[in-house]
């Protein structure tokens, strides 16, 4: 039986070949997944453990939070430097230093921050330099892949962003970094430390690591337990392998988790589209070879000698498409990664390697779901009376299960509207609300699955309707209605990509239409000053630049706001925003739970503004004083005065005054300022003005009217959801592949009748048409199904993020967008079908049996 | 302006040479045949007499390695497959073995289908007078599963008269019916021939199917061998023989 087995996959290449793209593709995404994760990590293992290779001990302060070490006294170093052991120490300051290459400034790519790192003695110094020397006062060394990118030379003279705007400094070197030309994404230039300290106050006599050498004969370890025995508990002491290990597990683990497993999900969604066509291509091919099953039985074949057989073949496939797509894994990767280079998301990658899991995942799922999707087939294949089989025209018995479908489907359409009404009702935490929701998703998924034939005629015609005016209109409307169980399966596997791309664009607008509602509603001022980076590591709005916005002619009220990111109120972590209480309420509509604007003018140094379900989830409530300590390690003590509502902005924490904020989070900036403008100024030339006044002295900074700044964020969320299509891509490529393969089959079915139709005088170009029609058909199937479940999908996720502020808003660019994006796929995927189809010669059509 | 002629179909010296070198194989060896307006013609002759090639190419499914075709007082010599399609079309109507239905068309519709895949739209009346003259007024709306094997041969024929083409070519219309509904079948296909001057070609290798036959044209080995008027049953059988 086996022979035959491969007889049968042998005398059709392609069939077998289409079916193996679909478990290829899926199968290279799980593997590609995990070597991308694996290349991020060991990328990151690479740059922590070759910058710590001289130093024997790191000293830091001790801080909760992840993110930059905060700075402490400098006076440190000479306490270290006295312990017993020490050859030498090096004071140090790694924080962030925009640079500005011909009047631009140079972002970082891929979320890494831009660094200021110090220029070390030479002992310590992990920096090679390759041209020119390391940097003296007002100097910087430059890294080589940022002095490549930006085509910067050594003598070339430079911006660097400080709290006091751009600085002028002249390259002195470039320099290959622990080895490598580069740190991720990130531009990196090195300074001297006296200069770093007066380019940013707050670090004025102060630093952030020291690094530290031992005395031969004494152990790190040894050195490092002095050294903590000597400092006392306010600060962290690690050996320089284990301060490389605790870097690489914060930032590598955490890009490489989230990238890696992303990208699982992206894969997963692939595995799933793959086994609907599997599932399918098996149906078919069963159906299909239903006498020669027949036939085999009445010879003395028994039912698992047939099983066996069909399931052999799925095996045989599988088994070489999985080993074949781990392999283009590694291929697939490197796609990704250049996909995600063109994003601006590219992260610093190994060499890439297969990784065993991601094999072995790879692998099972793709055996597995072949395998299992071929089952049910085979089963119901082997299920067909020997004699009935033999008969012309016998077709696969129903299974089973079929005729309880209308039923367990009403059941389950029923226990999906449930539990969604419950999520959407209950008053359960985001993540629960999410958790429920997510399950009647799913279950509304299986629902849309079981019943999708039986809407299959219907649905056929109507998008058949705009064709029916031609008999290769309504012959192509007929074919897609014929069968409707096939049409469906293969119409399902396009509808989950489209499902997830409207359920994405869902979200996108969403996010969209609160920012908006939120801009309208809070916002008075018409103009927004902000960082140009918004990494969350970017240095804010020099306090020069606010000066220098306040004196443009037509500026009204200008209010800074300040924020300190990751605080710590007591045992809680939030936002910390400071407000110049004088003028926010000119710039921003408080929406009082307790307190009035009045509350504004006693915020005092000491008074603390919470958001109303900050105020709830921490159990504070006016009155109640809060201990709070910043990322950068300065602490207070803080008086609710206040609570107000917004679930947006000033979310996820609270509000303190600007002084108090700006004190803890060691800047004299702002992360924002709001400017207003003055009565009978024109808004269009007071831009104008102000943009003049702002750019060139402030390059890291971005002035923009509430317009400007709404289409900003908007971009953003577009570039995102532009991501998230793409790596729908190869899910969207089995579906094609789905549609090719469903529809060589079927029209292989009917061979006969294209003969007939020809014979006849249907012209070529008239059967062609006829066969993309049936695959646009299909395809605009799973296209307006993927918008219902899709938009179902967002809808109940808002409904369970509303709590965040999040509220609904229809995504009509994908709603409409999205059917005439399947609609294009199926012209694609019936492109090949119907040239073949159209060239069949006649006379062997027609005597096709 | 082309002179009138009874002649609907012509064929001269046609030979069809399938492969090239040594695995040629030469299906025609130079036919010579015409078929007048109104004719009912069966072509008969063993399995590789090539019978079917000659309906082939006499009906514009295949070209000729040599001679001529005309159909209608048009030649089928270097027409582009866009120009076949189109005389097939117009000029042609075909009744196959396995009655070749389409299984999601209801009948009528089928019947309907050459009209529009012209783009033509078919006029009901002339529709149901085709039906009725084919005994299905009564199963318009029946899909071909509905209907027995005869009924479907019966649309079939209604089918092939739609066009009004010059010409029907049948290839072995009863070999799928039992002899009872064959013989309505064939009387259908008579009467046709006689009454509307409709001319049919038929191949068989049924002598009871030919014997319904104004003429039976003989073909072995690619060469007509023998070419007669009506023949009884047992005469054609005699024929056959003599030629085996």
């Amino acid at each position: 039986m086996f022979r035959l087995t491969l007889l049968n996959l042998r005398s059709r290449p392609l069939r077998a070949l289409l079916t193996a793209v679909a478990i290829l593709l899926g199968s290279a995404m799980i593997s590609a997944s995990f070597t991308l994760k694996d290349q991020i990590e060991r990328a990151f293992d690479d740059i922590f453990y070759a910058a710590q290779a001289k130093n024997d001990v790191v000293v830091s302060a001790k801080t909760l939070e992840f993110g930059f070490d905060p700075p402490f006294d400098q006076s440190v170093a000479a306490k270290v430097a006295a312990v017993d052991g020490v050859a030498a120490i090096a004071p140090k300051i790694d924080w962030v230093g925009q640079i500005i290459v011909r009047g631009s400034p140079v972002d970082s790519v891929g979320g890494a921050p831009p660094l200021l790192l110090t220029a070390l003695p030479a002992r310590f110094s992990v920096s090679d330099y390759v041209e020119g020397r390391p940097p003296r006062r007002s100097e910087i060394g430059m890294i080589e892949q940022t002095a490549r990118k930006n085509d910067v030379k050594v003598g070339d003279t430079i911006g660097i962003a400080t709290s006091d705007g751009a600085k002028d400094v002249k390259v002195s070197g470039i320099y290959s970094y622990a080895g490598g030309a580069s740190i991720g994404g990130a531009t990196a230039v090195d300074a001297q430390l006296a200069d770093i300290q007066s380019w940013f106050p707050p670090f004025k006599d102060k630093i952030n690591f020291v690094n530290v050498q031992a005395k031969p004969g004494v152990s790190s370890v040894t050195l490092r337990d002095r050294i903590r025995s000597a400092l006392g508990t306010s600060f962290t002491v690690q050996t320089g392998r284990e301060l490389a290990k605790r870097q690489s597990k914060e930032i590598g683990a955490l890009l490489g988790s989230i990238f890696g497993y992303g990208l699982l999900a992206f894969a997963g969604i692939s595995v799933l589209v793959g086994i609907f066509i599997i599932f399918n291509t098996f149906s078919i091919i069963v159906a299909q070879r239903i006498r020669e099953l027949g036939m085999l039985r009445t010879l003395g074949a028994s039912r698992r000698q047939v099983l066996t057989s069909v399931i052999g073949e799925a095996a045989v496939i599988s088994v070489l498409a999985s080993v074949v797509g781990v392999v283009l894994g590694l291929f697939l990767a490197r796609g990704i990664g250049a996909l995600l280079d063109a994003f601006d998301l590219g992260l610093p990658t190994a060499a890439p390697r297969l990784q065993p899991i991601g094999v072995a995942i790879g692998l099972a799922v793709g055996i597995i779901a072949t395998l299992a999707a071929a089952t049910i087939p085979a089963v119901r294949a082997s299920r067909i009376a020997p004699i009935a089989a033999l008969r012309e025209g016998a077709t696969l018995p129903r299974s089973r299960f079929a005729k309880h479908v209308p039923v367990v489907a009403a059941l389950l359409a029923l226990a999906s509207a449930g539990i969604i009404a419950l999520g959407v009702t209950s008053s359960a935490g985001t993540s629960d609300r999410l958790l429920i929701m997510a399950a009647g998703c799913v279950l509304a998924l299986v629902v849309v699955l079981l019943t999708v034939r039986f809407v299959v005629p219907t649905l056929s015609s109507a998008i058949g309707a705009p064709f029916a005016g031609t008999a290769t209109g309504r012959l192509a409307r007929d074919n897609a209605r014929r069968n409707p169980a096939r049409t469906a399966r293969t119409a399902a596997a396009l509808m989950i990509g489209v499902t997830v791309v409207v359920f994405a664009s869902s979200l996108v607008a969403a996010f969209k239409g609160t920012i908006e509602d939120t801009l309208n509603k809070s916002i008075k001022s018409e103009f927004i000053l902000t960082p140009r980076t918004q990494n969350g590591q970017s240095d804010g709005v020099p306090a020069k630049a606010i000066m220098a916005l306040k004196q443009v002619p037509g500026i009204g009220t200008v209010s800074s706001i300040a924020s300190a990111q990751s605080t710590r109120f007591g045992t809680h972590s939030g936002q910390l925003y400071g407000i110049d209480a004088a003028t926010i309420a000119s710039a921003y509509n408080f929406e009082w739970i307790e307190g009035s604007n009045g509350t504004l003018a006693r915020l005092g140094s000491d008074g603390l503004l919470l958001e109303k379900s900050t105020a709830k989830d921490w159990n504070l409530e006016v009155g109640d004083r809060v201990p709070v300590r910043s990322r950068e390690n300065q602490a207070t003590a803080l008086t609710v005065k206040g609570i107000y509502k917004d679930p947006n902005f000033f979310s996820n924490g609270g509000i303190a005054s600007l002084p108090v904020v700006q004190q803890l989070s060691l800047s004299d900036g702002a992360g924002f300022v709001l400017a207003g403008l003055a009565k009978g100024a024109d808004a269009a030339a007071v831009e104008e003005r102000a943009s003049k006044a702002l750019v060139r002295p402030f390059p890291t900074v971005k002035f923009e009217s509430q317009a400007q700044f709404r289409q900003s964020i908007a971009d953003q969320l577009n570039q995102l959801l532009t991501l998230i299509f793409a790596l729908l891509g190869i899910a969207v490529v089995i579906s094609v592949f789905g549609i090719v393969n469903t529809l060589l089959l079927s029209i292989y079915e009917r061979t006969r009748e294209v003969g007939m139709l020809r014979a006849i005088g249907t012209t070529r170009s008239q059967i062609s048409g006829t066969v993309i029609i049936e695959s646009v058909i299909t395809a605009v199937i799973g296209g307006i199904l993927g918008v219902a479940l899709g938009l179902l999908a967002g809808w109940v996720v808002v409904k369970a993020l509303e709590s965040e502020g999040l509220h609904y808003a229809i995504p009509w660019f994908a709603i409409f967008a999205a059917p005439i994006g399947a609609g294009l796929v199926g012209i694609v995927a019936g492109l090949w079908p119907a040239f073949r189809t159209s060239r069949m010669k006649v006379l062997d059509a027609l005597a096709y049996e | 302006m082309a002179i009138a002629t009874d002649t609907v179909v012509q064929a001269t010296g046609v030979r069809k040479i399938y492969g090239a070198g040594d695995n040629a194989v030469e299906a025609l060896r130079g036919v010579s045949v015409s078929f007048p307006q109104g004719q009912f013609a069966a072509v008969m002759g063993p399995s590789g007499s090539g019978k079917s090639t000659l309906m082939h190419i006499l009906a514009g499914l295949d070209l000729p390695t040599e001679g001529d075709v005309e159909i209608d007082g048009t030649s089928i010599i270097g027409m582009s497959d866009r120009d076949l399609t189109r005389l097939r079309r117009e000029k042609i109507g075909f009744v196959f073995q396995f009655f070749n239905l389409l299984p999601m068309l209801t009948a009528e519709q089928n019947v309907a289908l050459p009209l529009a895949l012209a783009g033509k739209k078919p006029d009901r009346s002339f529709l149901k007078g085709l039906l009725e003259s084919v005994g299905l007024a009564d199963r318009a709306t029946h899909k071909p599963s509905e209907l027995s094997g005869g009924q479907q041969q019966r649309v079939a024929i209604a089918r092939s008269f739609v066009t009004k083409p010059a010409v029907i070519f049948a290839d072995e219309p009863t070999g799928n019916l039992d002899s009872k509904t064959s013989g309505e079948i064939l009387t259908l296909m008579q009467s046709s021939a006689a009454e509307h001057g409709q001319t049919i070609v038929m191949v068989t290798h049924d002598a009871r199917a030919a014997a319904y036959a104004d003429r039976i044209i003989f073909l072995s080995d690619g060469l007509v061998v023998a070419d007669s008027p009506r023949m009884t049953q047992d005469a054609i059988l005699d024929q056959i023989k003599s030629l085996e």
